[in-house]
């Protein structure tokens, strides 16, 4: 670490002059700049970083090389972050809950003597099952009685898509994709209609967005925004976002589980033998694909470091997220993501904010109940799917599900069967060009077979 | 007199270019923000005030 010669800068990391992240071996490092040394120091002085670890709001690091190299004063050593996420991944309360943490962390900086210079929703991941502020250098010493200069940004990432999923659709927060630096007020006002002149809506939204494209000099100069007033907004952003809530409807695959599988002795035959695979591949980490609401999730949460749940169905996700909440359930991470469409590299040349699968570790893959999904709802070639599992898993758990299943059939009700080659012995066939068969049993009470294999490629 | 001034801006002043600055009329909107609040606030004090007068 001494000399930082053979390190990459991460390409998100480009716009803060305080200071860079970068890789080096595996590891995340981030550099102090000179520029800022005197705020770190303020930051670490004033008791402010420990009140913020001691609560448990911002993730712990040690400092592991202070000497300072040229325009680097210091450089830090965060704790790993397992899955790093984006914000057009999670549902509702995620975003909700990462939005309350910004808050909370303004108010304690404020009563130290410092500012949270961005509220940017990237700023924030989700760490042992709660959310966590990662950005160390976003602290500034408070010099004037000016307002939030991060109110905009907290608006437009935050209560922008908070509030167009709460009144509109929940789906809107994948505007974010489109929207790096989050959705612009006039699109939400736009969007809310009406509901832009509600009490949640009017101040912060319509009348910001109105203000905004006002040519006005000199209100910077203003003075008079007191210590009070800049708490007062804080609060009443608070109240706002804590009393925003969301219907979770009662159809598609939230019930999935409790009202529409096929009974409860395939349940319970294919959790006994998911359990027996990862008794024997002992994964670190799992992605759930196609999770619902996670009951295979839990149960793999026992046998590995952390599972990843996705689903392309924000209201499983959703149900997920607050059940592992409720049941302070700290290794899993629920995640919006539809594999037939998953998140895409967005931003500056766009890397800035890389795709989902590349952001996959290759380990363990469990995809009970989804492929016959992928193949028949999104005319997916068998190949093709070989091929994915084959690039981002070493090991693969996988319920095949033949053409005569009852949910197949229902699902080929109103179009032409075109997948009559989908057989046993062509699945096989398909996924041992890839993947070497090491477990194949029936699933009691159907005509499912789970299949545990292991990646031909693994340890080339 | 802070939210007059403001809601005269709003009303009065010029139309949108692409050269400004969207930072202003968010340091404005926290200005507006903050005196409602503080109206309110007051507000709720003299309420309190007057329910505990009428108690006694």
């Amino acid at each position: 670490m001494d000399n930082l010669k053979s390190y990459r800068v991460l390409p998100s990391s480009f716009r803060d002059p305080a200071g860079f992240v970068f890789e080096e071996n595996g590891e995340i490092f981030r550099t102090v700049s000179l520029e800022y040394k005197n705020e770190f120091e303020c930051f670490i002085s004033s008791g402010l970083l420990d009140k913020l670890i001691k609560e448990n709001l911002i993730i712990p690091f040690s400092i592991i090389n202070n000497n300072s190299n040229g325009e680097i004063y210091c450089v830090l050593k965060p704790e790993r972050i397992n899955q790093i996420s984006y914000p057009y991944e999670w549902c509702f309360s995620q975003l909700k809950d990462a939005a309350l943490l910004t808050i909370k962390i303004a108010k304690i900086a404020l009563d130290y003597g410092m500012e949270l210079k961005d509220a940017s929703a990237y700023n924030i991941q989700f760490y042992q099952g709660k959310p966590i502020f990662i950005d160390l250098l976003s602290f500034k010493t408070k010099k004037n009685n000016s307002p939030w200069i991060a109110y905009r940004q907290f608006c437009q990432h935050f209560l922008s898509p908070l509030l167009l999923m709460a009144h509109k659709e929940k789906s809107l927060i994948s505007l974010l994709k489109n929207h790096i630096d989050g959705i612009p007020l006039s699109i939400t006002s736009n969007l809310l209609g009406l509901k832009k002149f509600n009490s949640q809506a009017f101040f912060h939204i319509y009348l910001q967005n109105k203000l905004s494209k006002k040519d006005i000099n000199n209100a910077k100069g203003n003075k008079n925004f007191t210590k009070k007033d800049f708490f007062r907004i804080l609060d009443n952003l608070f109240d706002i976002i804590n009393n925003l809530k969301i219907n979770i409807e009662d159809d598609n695959w939230s019930n999935y589980y409790e009202h529409k599988i096929l009974s409860d002795q395939y349940l319970k035959s294919k959790i006994k033998l998911v359990k027996d695979f990862l008794l024997k591949i002992k994964p670190k980490y799992i992605y759930d694909i196609g999770s619902n609401t996670g009951i295979f999730s839990r149960i793999s949460s026992q046998f590995c470091k952390e599972v990843i749940s996705l689903d392309s169905d924000i209201d499983c996700i959703e149900l997920l997220y607050q059940d592992i909440k409720k049941n302070s359930i700290t290794n899993i991470l629920p995640l919006v993501v539809d594999f037939a469409n998953p998140s895409p590299s967005i931003g500056w040349e766009n890397i800035e904010r890389t795709s989902f699968l590349n952001r996959m570790k290759k380990n363990t893959i469990l995809a009970l109940a989804v492929i016959h999904h992928l193949i028949i709802g999104n005319n997916l070639p068998l190949t093709h799917l070989a091929e994915f599992f084959k690039k981002y898993c070493n090991n693969l758990i996988i319920e095949f599900i033949p053409l005569n299943d009852i949910k197949v059939q229902h699902l080929l009700k109103t179009r032409e069967n075109i997948f009559k080659n989908i057989t046993k012995e062509y699945f096989e066939k398909i996924f041992s060009q890839f993947f070497t068969i090491i477990e194949r049993e029936n699933i009691d009470s159907s005509s499912r077979i789970l299949y545990l294999m292991k990646n031909n490629d693994q340890n080339r | 007199m802070r939210i007059i001034i403001i809601f005269l801006i709003l009303f009065t002043n010029k139309a949108f270019s692409f050269y400004i600055d969207p930072g202003t009329g968010s340091y404005l909107t926290q200005i507006l923000i903050a005196s409602a609040l503080s109206i309110l606030f007051y507000l709720k004090n003299i309420k309190n005030y007057i329910k505990e007068k009428f108690r006694k």
